[in-house]
């Protein structure tokens, strides 16, 4: 017996571009999963992605292809990851490769991952940005991420009287 | 979408991003225009150092820090776990009234963000308030399981250490609390403790990591006392489960002492403590310590051996609280 066709569902992203892709790999989303288990017919539209454009798509659907079939995580063992949680920011060397994308990118892909809802995703891209943080001074932090400075020198003065303790590195 | 404040109220974050508007020019996502729930998972993953590096950059991650820290560094919270609202109020005030802290592993996990209902309660008391708190758990729905009398234990021959007793009690919910009682002011007999890794404390006014950057930066920790003898095994142990390096003595006896343990005069909420002050005001008192490496003799009730040279906190003075004042300004009345 033959197996049972996957079906593919339409996406459209902010910038028109359309992708058509099996609904599993889809479904990593759980935004998407949730609007495919709502509509009870088939439908021939695409859904439309209003927050996402196309190149940063198709770097969602890089990664949802790879994780297929991996299980999704519930809300049971998210709270035993929260109660056993060590601040672990090891990251796959699969994933590691994956987002190694320039900054805008991977702000992008951040931003992504949060509004359709594939939480392993936004935890590769905090954990790459909690990477790129650590143990850096506020100047090199600021021009790593092109943060302006906008404090006033008082201001500053006081900050950094405030928090003296943590340059000791 | 909205998210909790420290402060209770409700606040409305945009979620839909500008860059992803087609009515706006496009605007490069830069890491200080993220939303506050993106900037809190971020906020988890980097150790309260990192923290405030970033709160050093600009007025909108000063903000988010600061709500950060605030949210996550509180003491209500981990006493909620253990106590009913009204209950939590009763027993704020008495830490307060009588200066009892909080130590061990909850503090531990204060400072890791990982406390949760499976660790238990420590507490450190003064001999004196132990009945009070007997007394107030026992009418807050805890039951004494193991009340030692007093009959005390010596803990090595260190002067640091004085006549300890424990009582264990537990509640309808398998929640655990201890109570150790002690005539040891809190400080010192934190700085007695087996292990660098166990000495934070948290008290009503402030909660200070006094080894912060080997504990939770590198996760890593420096006996202090002979690893042969039960309790220090047990602390050794209990860091080792977590995934702790526990410093080999060999090593720092070959001058392999870093950064993390400086063998230089400290003080409680000096440079290289983690400390959360709650407000800014009034006087604290603080202890003097130093970390020694006898390198000229070996400690001598280390292993029985005699062939190592072992770090131990060897002196506490007690100083003029004006020199502190002048060093440390700013920070909060800790004494009382």
């Amino acid at each position: 017996m033959a197996a049972p066709a996957t079906q593919q569902i339409k996406i459209r992203c902010n910038d028109e571009k359309e992708f058509t892709v099996d609904r599993d790999v889809l479904e990593r989303s759980v935004l998407i999963k949730n609007m495919l288990e709502d509509v009870t017919e088939q439908q021939d539209a695409p859904i439309p992605l209003p927050n996402v454009s196309g190149p940063v798509m198709a770097k969602v659907l890089e990664y949802c292809t790879h994780h297929r079939g991996e299980p999704l995580p519930s809300a049971d063992t998210e709270q035993s990851q929260d109660e056993t949680r060590k601040r672990t920011t090891d990251i796959s060397e699969w994933d590691q490769k994956f987002i190694t994308v320039d900054q805008e990118m991977l702000f992008e892909i951040i931003l992504a991952a949060n509004y359709l809802d594939i939480k392993s995703l936004l935890d590769v891209g905090c954990k790459t940005v909690a990477n790129m943080i650590k143990g850096k001074t506020p100047e090199e932090i600021r021009k790593l991420f092109n943060i302006v400075n906008d404090f006033t020198p008082e201001e500053e003065a006081q900050i950094k009287k405030e928090n003296e303790w943590a340059e000791d590195r | 979408m909205a998210a909790r404040s420290t402060l209770g109220e409700v606040r409305t974050y945009n979620y839909i991003p500008r860059t992803f508007s087609s009515h706006r020019a496009k605007t490069i996502p830069r890491m200080d225009s993220l939303c506050y729930e993106l900037l809190e998972q971020i906020f988890e993953l980097v150790n309260p150092g990192d923290l405030h590096c970033i709160a050093q950059t600009c007025s909108t991650l000063n903000e988010r820090v600061d709500s950060y820290l605030k949210e996550r560094f509180a003491l209500e919270p981990v006493l909620s776990l253990f106590f009913t609202p009204e209950d939590v109020a009763d027993f704020y005030g008495m830490l307060h009234e009588t200066g009892a802290v909080i130590i061990g592993t909850t503090a531990f996990h204060f400072f890791d963000r990982s406390m949760s209902k499976h660790i238990p309660l420590e507490l450190l008391v003064d001999s004196g308030d132990r009945s009070l708190f007997h007394e107030w758990l026992k009418s807050s729905g805890y039951d004494p399981i193991f009340i030692e009398e007093d009959w005390p234990i010596v803990e090595e021959d260190n002067d640091v250490w004085s006549d300890v007793t424990i009582a264990d009690f537990v509640n309808g919910d398998d929640m655990f609390v201890r109570v150790h009682s002690t005539d040891v002011e809190a400080r010192e007999f934190v700085l007695g403790l087996h292990i660098t890794s166990a000495m934070n404390f948290i008290s009503t006014r402030g909660a200070h990591s006094l080894y912060p950057r080997a504990t939770f930066d590198i996760r890593e920790g420096l006996p202090t006392h002979n690893l042969t003898i039960g309790t220090s095994l047990a602390s050794t142990e209990y860091f080792a489960q977590l995934g702790f390096t526990i410093v080999d003595h060999e090593q720092l006896a070959r001058g392999m002492q870093t950064n993390f343990y400086p063998e230089q005069q400290r003080y409680v909420g000096d440079s290289k403590t983690w400390s959360f002050i709650p407000s800014n005001k009034g006087k604290y008192r603080q202890h003097l310590w130093k970390l020694v490496y006898r390198h000229d003799k070996a400690y001598t009730s280390f292993n029985g051996a005699g062939g190592y040279e072992s770090p131990q906190i060897e002196d506490y003075i007690n100083i003029d609280e004006d020199i502190v004042d002048a060093e440390n300004e700013g920070t909060d009345d800790d004494s009382n």
